[in-house]
């Protein structure tokens, strides 16, 4: 099924209630710096484009989060641009994960690419086909960075681990 | 731990509520974003673009067509299809060979002839229209010239003239008669250029030069490879040096070529 969704209010807060604590938990996952400014800042853009998308609500997820993806993949970049090599300053230590701290942890353990590929399917609740689209990978890839992903989170986080 | 477990964690992490003020401020700013009129529907589909755009091609080639201001080939081929729909268009201005092609597919030898002959005052050769060579008849094929008239039986060049050309009974057996020897014999001689003869100047007729001039051309002495004491006079004629005029300061003769000859008196 296919509809155009309209830019009137409230649709705009129906999308935003429905997407922004996925999108909140995939820039918090990360351990962004602003998670919730980085939040606002694709629901603005989501905001500007609504009008001229048409798409299931399958395809909005997909639509939304990959606005995030690149978000976040700017920030990266414009944070290695601005901090000059050496030590962190005070201002761009990571948050920690106030629901999870544990499960923020363990990964910011994992592979840049594991951590990305197991946010995107889990976090955000995308499939593998979705995921391997935002990240310019194949579907086997996703699935073979998304189990190892997994298995290093639950070495991580096993009881039996001494940390 | 369990995989399930960790995935519900994850999924967990992604679905706690956004806090009330970071939700209204998010809010505000994309209320400030939203586009302040629902996007204008298109004025004009695909299609209707699509259709006006070839509309006002062919109208354009068209009118270019018929006032004949395409290029020639692309003139031609409009002429050939709008002939089909009984548009008049000026063909290409230099089609020669198609209508000599035209021309060549009539089966009457005299039509043929005729639409040839059309051809070729409708589409003159050359740039300045005129018939080709110097003489104005047209060569080849058309028989006018002059190597294909038709010639008289006792003339081979026809032109009649029995001075020039062959003569009557070349070719034939038995020789001239004495008619055609004598009227052979009655022409004037041919004048070659190798015959014309050049009036030769003696030596004696060439005058001997004026008092004063110097003999600038004249050489004075013996040549290069004979000793001064071997000078031959039969060969070298003798050569009288004009008295030198006398003056203040000194000699000074003046020829006719310009040259100055300076003798210090004493």
């Amino acid at each position: 099924m296919r509809r155009r969704r309209g830019a009137d209010p409230r649709s705009i807060e129906g999308v935003y209630d429905a997407l922004a604590p996925a999108v909140l938990g995939y820039f918090r996952s990360h351990r962004m710096a602003d998670p919730e400014g980085l939040t606002g800042d694709v629901f603005v853009a989501v905001t500007q484009r609504l009008a001229s998308f048409e798409g299931d609500d399958a395809a909005l997820r997909r639509w939304v989060f990959t606005i995030a993806h690149h978000r976040r993949v700017d920030e990266i970049r414009r944070a290695n641009r601005q901090v000059p090599p050496g030590p962190p300053s005070p201002d761009l230590v990571e948050p920690e994960d106030p629901f999870d701290p544990d499960l923020a942890a363990a990964l910011a353990t994992l592979t840049d690419d594991q951590r990305q590929v197991v946010v995107l399917r889990h976090v955000a609740d995308l499939s593998v086909q979705d995921v391997a689209a935002i990240t310019g990978r194949s579907p086997g890839s996703v699935k073979m960075l998304s189990v190892r992903g997994l298995e290093a989170l639950a070495a991580r986080l096993s009881p039996t681990t001494v940390t | 731990m369990e995989e399930n477990e960790i995935t519900q964690r994850l999924r967990a992490s992604g679905e706690h509520p956004v806090p009330g003020e970071v939700r209204a401020g998010h809010l505000s700013q994309m209320h400030a974003a939203t586009p302040a009129s629902t996007p204008q529907p298109k004025r004009f589909n695909r299609l209707a673009v699509a259709a006006a755009a070839f509309v006002g091609f062919a109208v354009g080639s068209t009118g270019f067509a018929m006032a004949g201001a395409l290029p020639d080939p692309a003139q031609g081929v409009a002429h050939d299809v709008l002939s089909v729909v009984q548009v008049e268009v000026p063909d290409r201005p230099d089609n020669h060979g198609k209508c000599i092609s035209t021309a060549a597919k009539i089966t009457d030898p005299a039509e043929k002839q005729r639409a040839k002959e059309l051809c070729k005052e409708s589409h003159p050769p050359g740039r300045s229209g005129e018939a080709p060579g110097r003489s104005g008849d047209a060569p080849g094929r058309s028989g006018e010239a002059p190597a294909r008239k038709a010639f008289p039986a006792d003339h081979p060049n026809g032109d009649g003239d029995d001075c020039t050309g062959k003569p009557p009974w070349a070719g034939k057996k038995g020789g001239p008669t004495p008619e055609q020897r004598a009227a052979r014999d009655a022409c004037p001689p041919d004048l070659d250029d190798d015959e014309i003869e050049e009036p030769e100047i003696e030596a004696e007729e060439i005058e001997p030069a004026p008092q004063g001039d110097a003999p600038a051309e004249t050489p004075v002495g013996p040549p290069a490879d004979v000793a001064p004491g071997q000078q031959d006079e039969s060969t070298t004629p003798p050569v009288e040096v004009p008295a030198p005029i006398e003056s203040e300061t000194g000699t000074e003769a003046e020829t006719d070529t310009g040259t100055e000859t300076e003798t210090e008196a004493g």
